[in-house]
């Protein structure tokens, strides 16, 4: 479906694997020949491949993104540890980066998401309110997938629930100008920084919730009506749990 | 007929801060309505101390029972009133079913194994959104009114605090020693005195049993320290006592203030009455 409206990548450019090669040449020499697996890990493949509702793009860039050698760093660097092959690639901002998978993944799925906004946001201008819904719609179906990409960091999880529980807040109204463009800053946030400091993803979502979306779920209002009822009783509990700790 | 301030009483700090829904819609259209808005600094230490204490005591149960369902068992056990429990875990459960079937999505349980099973899933939200509720409703304290007011130095308003263990330490939630405000209040015997009479004729609840005491006492002992207890059980008296003239009282508790208001001169609405609905 997105393949009809153009596609962008953000702020970033796409380049060619032209330069790729020579690095990866270049880390090979660095890290030896014994720090570089060459076998494919079929698993990695399988995980990193599209689902139905993804871009054209994306499908490219997933199905040619190489691992990469995995540098104990940054906790966000441990799990690729081989090269597959050198192809080109969309996912830009760690094309020649020893990054996790997981990482690399949300990278492609919030690009992806920001483009379905983005295209959002242009069909409304164009006036065409209910094919900008649609592409709403579209993004939706990424939240449960970039929720499952919550290890990346606490912040990550904490951003991308509060966008999850926003949407379904609306039940199924559409967004409008403001709403969107609100939508768009915050992947644009998570998608410069993934694991931004909680203090920071804070006041990311201060500002979603400012655009009029409510980030809380029914689930935790429930649970808070229970705690609320008897207060006194779980205070007293509490005070119990602080004392031990 | 509402005047045009508002001084916010905890109650609209809850609803507006932690609730959602129309409770929560009702509070912050009303505080939008006031031409200027106060926020007195006992409102937050209430709100610190009670509601909010009650986000950060789910967060930390969540954390030690790792699990929806052992959360739901630990808190079934803790409260005695079963009709109640049965209703609100009964809400639960549902709100969960709804949530499942709405958050099912192909492919991902292959894909991300434990990341992808629903219950974790449900749980990890849980978890995230009660640790960014604690946090985003205290900095959203500072913003909710034009003014904060009436500051009380015994009290030192701290931002909560993450533990290691991933815990909120919301510390403190008391005033320090002596509660700086029996200097003030011992100086308005009269208006204490209209208060506890007001409070004699109201339904003798156990928070107006403990009110009347310590405004009583205020009222004819000179040399009485207030200590946290006392500070604390005069809760609605406070917001009564300090209303500017020309302000209300903004609360959902109407049936405890409105009496103490009323005793003295002042008036006191609910977001209900503000909007006209």
């Amino acid at each position: 479906m997105l393949s009809s409206y153009p596609s962008s990548i953000g702020d970033t450019d796409v380049t060619t694997n032209a330069t790729s090669a020579p690095r990866f040449e270049g880390l090979r020499k660095s890290f030896g020949a014994s720090a570089i697996e060459t076998e494919t890990r079929a698993s990695k493949v399988k995980y990193l491949q599209p689902t139905g509702s993804d871009t054209a793009d994306e499908t490219r860039s997933v199905s040619s993104q190489p691992i990469l050698s995995g540098e104990p760093s940054s906790p966000l660097l441990t799990t690729g540890t081989s090269i597959e092959q050198v192809v080109d690639s969309p996912s830009i901002y760690f094309r020649s980066e020893p990054i996790s998978d997981e990482l690399r993944r949300a990278v492609q799925l919030l690009e992806s998401s920001r483009t379905f906004i983005s295209d959002a946001i242009r069909l409304l201008e164009d006036g065409e309110p209910l094919r900008s819904d649609e592409l709403t719609m579209e993004f939706k179906h990424k939240l449960p997938e970039l929720y499952c990409l919550r290890t990346i960091s606490e912040s990550f999880g904490i951003v991308i629930n509060a966008i999850g529980n926003a949407m379904e807040n609306r039940r199924g109204a559409a967004l409008d100008k403001s709403e969107l463009h609100a939508l768009n800053d915050i992947l644009s946030s998570l998608l410069r920084e993934p694991a931004m400091t909680f203090e920071r993803a804070v006041r990311v979502v201060m500002d979603f919730e400012d655009a009029g979306f409510v980030v809380e779920s029914h689930v935790t209002t429930a649970f808070l009506d229970l705690v609320e009822i008897f207060g006194e009783e779980f205070r007293q509990e509490f005070a119990g749990i602080n004392a031990e700790v | 007929m509402p005047k045009s301030k508002a001084f916010l009483e905890t109650t609209i700090l809850a609803d507006s801060l932690l609730k959602i829904g129309s409770d929560s819609d009702a509070a912050k259209k009303a505080v939008r309505s006031y031409e200027s808005t106060f926020l007195p600094v006992y409102a937050i230490k209430e709100f610190k101390a009670g509601p909010l204490l009650n986000v950060s005591y789910l967060h930390s149960k969540l954390l030690e029972c790792k699990s929806y369902d052992d959360v739901l068992v630990a808190l079934a056990r803790n409260i005695n009133h079963k009709y109640q429990v049965a209703t609100c875990l009964r809400l639960i459960a549902d709100l969960r079913k709804r949530i499942l079937e709405e958050s099912k999505s192909e492919g991902l349980d292959s894909r991300y194994r434990s990341l992808a099973d629903a219950d974790r899933v449900i749980y990890d939200r849980l978890v995230d959104e009660t640790k960014l509720l604690v946090m985003k409703a205290w900095l959203r304290c500072e913003t909710i009114a034009d003014s904060i007011v009436d500051d009380l130095p015994c009290y030192v308003r701290a931002a909560p605090k993450v533990r290691r263990n991933g815990q909120y330490n919301l510390d403190p939630t008391t005033c320090k020693v002596d509660c700086c405000l029996a200097a003030d209040l011992r100086s308005r015997k009269m208006e204490l005195t209209k208060l506890v009479s007001v409070i004699k004729a109201q339904p003798p609840k156990r928070e107006n049993i403990s009110r009347q005491r310590v405004l009583h006492e205020l009222a004819v002992r000179p040399s009485l320290k207030l200590k946290n207890k006392d500070c604390k059980a005069l809760g609605d008296a406070v917001f009564a006592l300090y209303c500017p003239a020309d302000g209300d009282v903004l609360t959902t508790n109407i049936s405890d203030i409105r009496p103490l208001t009323d005793a003295l001169g002042k008036t006191t609405c609910s977001p209900a009455e503000v909007l006209g609905t």
